[in-house]
């Protein structure tokens, strides 16, 4: 999975499921405190599904993505 | 070295004030020649200083540009690190996007991009930012602070902080921040702020703080739709106010309190944040995207977070539009 490490409203979600993701790869946009922040996947794989939408109030540690084949 | 030179030249010229200095005494007092003495001169004109030359007195300043150049924001900086590493444009699309180019090749922390015009100037989420040339201070500064990605927003609420204490210093105009960091004169906006980050997993890579200010605009530079709601330094002061000043004083601020941050943490800089907000204590609407709450402003929690009690209790707002009232 790629987790979310604050909280605040998810603007944008760049990934879809299917998609190939690699490590290191911005997956989405998070904004609180006027600030754009983002999330950067920590472990590659294909995306299984996309756990949040575009405008979700989400907290630490959430998951967004859940992954097959996720490797580190 | 060639700047070196050119920063003593124009100190000799403030220190004369209305008297002439010799071009022998400029020679002597730079340790160069009488020819580099008038070449530096002829540069200081190409800028935009306007130097009269008197046959057996000698030189003296009479105006300095109200054009923004790297000379100027570079001779009175007096800082350490923000603004040493300098880029100065006439033109650029965007500061925030020059500013992310260059943190993206190494650009030390306390790097500045400055332009006196943007073609595509942007504030958040790609809101267009006006910022036609001549009237505003448009820059971008790169910071590589060594904290964990949760703690970034901190630093929007410092640069506000920062921007408030450097306009009273250079301007003597009180502004207001509104949550988080509106930047206000009698409620209508003064500067922005655009707060950046470029992260790695869970580290941060830098941070990218995007400051706009009306400096020197008059009603009618403003495009209709924001005469009502935009105002400028010059506005609240009655008179043109000095855009290097606004710089290097906001600069100089900025690294003090950046400084206090890294030695203390954030406590410091939410006290002065709480000092200079509006509407605290009073009670405000909170506009988000699952809603909007009212209630009385408490301040703002560790994270900056503002802390709204609502009949409900109290409600964290991590990202909304505030109305006050």
């Amino acid at each position: 999975t790629v987790s979310i490490q604050m909280a605040g409203n998810l603007w944008k979600v760049h990934v879809k499921a299917g998609d190939q993701i690699e490590k290191g790869q911005e997956v989405a946009i998070l904004e609180s405190m006027k600030m754009e922040i983002p999330i950067v996947a920590d472990r590659s794989g294909i995306v299984k599904e996309v756990k949040k939408k575009e405008g979700d109030f989400v907290n630490e540690g959430d998951v967004l993505l859940e992954l097959s084949n996720s490797t580190q | 070295m060639r700047s070196t030179l050119r920063k003593d030249l124009i100190e000799l010229f403030s220190q004369a004030g209305n008297e002439f200095i010799s071009g022998q005494k400029i020679s002597d007092a730079l340790g160069c020649s009488r020819t580099a003495v008038w070449k530096h001169i002829e540069e200081l004109r190409k800028e935009g200083y306007e130097v009269e030359a008197v046959r057996r007195k000698g030189y003296r300043l009479i105006k300095k540009p109200g054009k923004l150049s790297e000379s100027e924001i570079r001779f009175g900086l007096k800082t350490e690190v923000m603004g040493q590493h300098l880029i100065y444009h006439d033109v650029l699309s965007s500061t925030q996007k020059t500013a992310h180019e260059l943190a993206n090749n190494n650009a030390p922390e306390g790097t500045l991009v400055v332009a006196d015009k943007q073609t595509a100037g942007r504030g958040r989420m790609s809101r267009v930012w006006h910022s036609q040339e001549g009237n505003g201070v448009w820059m971008s500064l790169i910071l590589r602070p060594d904290i964990p990605l949760q703690k970034t927003p901190q630093l929007t609420l410092l640069a506000a902080v920062a921007v408030v204490q450097g306009i009273e210093e250079a301007a003597g105009i009180q502004t207001d921040i509104k949550w988080p960091n509106d930047i206000l004169i009698n409620g209508k906006k003064t500067v922005g702020i655009l707060t950046e980050m470029q992260a790695e997993e869970d580290r941060v890579r830098s941070v990218i703080i995007g400051i706009g200010i009306n400096v020197n605009q008059q009603p009618n530079d403003f495009p209709d739709e924001l005469k009502d709601i935009a105002t400028s330094l010059s506005q609240a002061a009655g008179e043109k106010i000095d855009r290097a000043g606004v710089i290097q004083h906001i600069l100089l601020c900025f690294e003090k309190r950046y400084r206090d941050y890294m030695t203390h943490g954030f406590t410091p800089i939410k006290l002065l944040w709480e000092s200079y907000a509006l509407g605290i204590g009073t009670n405000m609407r909170a506009r988000t995207l699952n809603g909007t709450f009212y209630g009385k402003a408490l301040g703002i929690d560790d994270e900056g977070v503002l802390l709204l009690e609502t009949n409900e209790g109290i409600k964290k707002i991590y990202s909304a539009d505030i109305e006050l009232g």
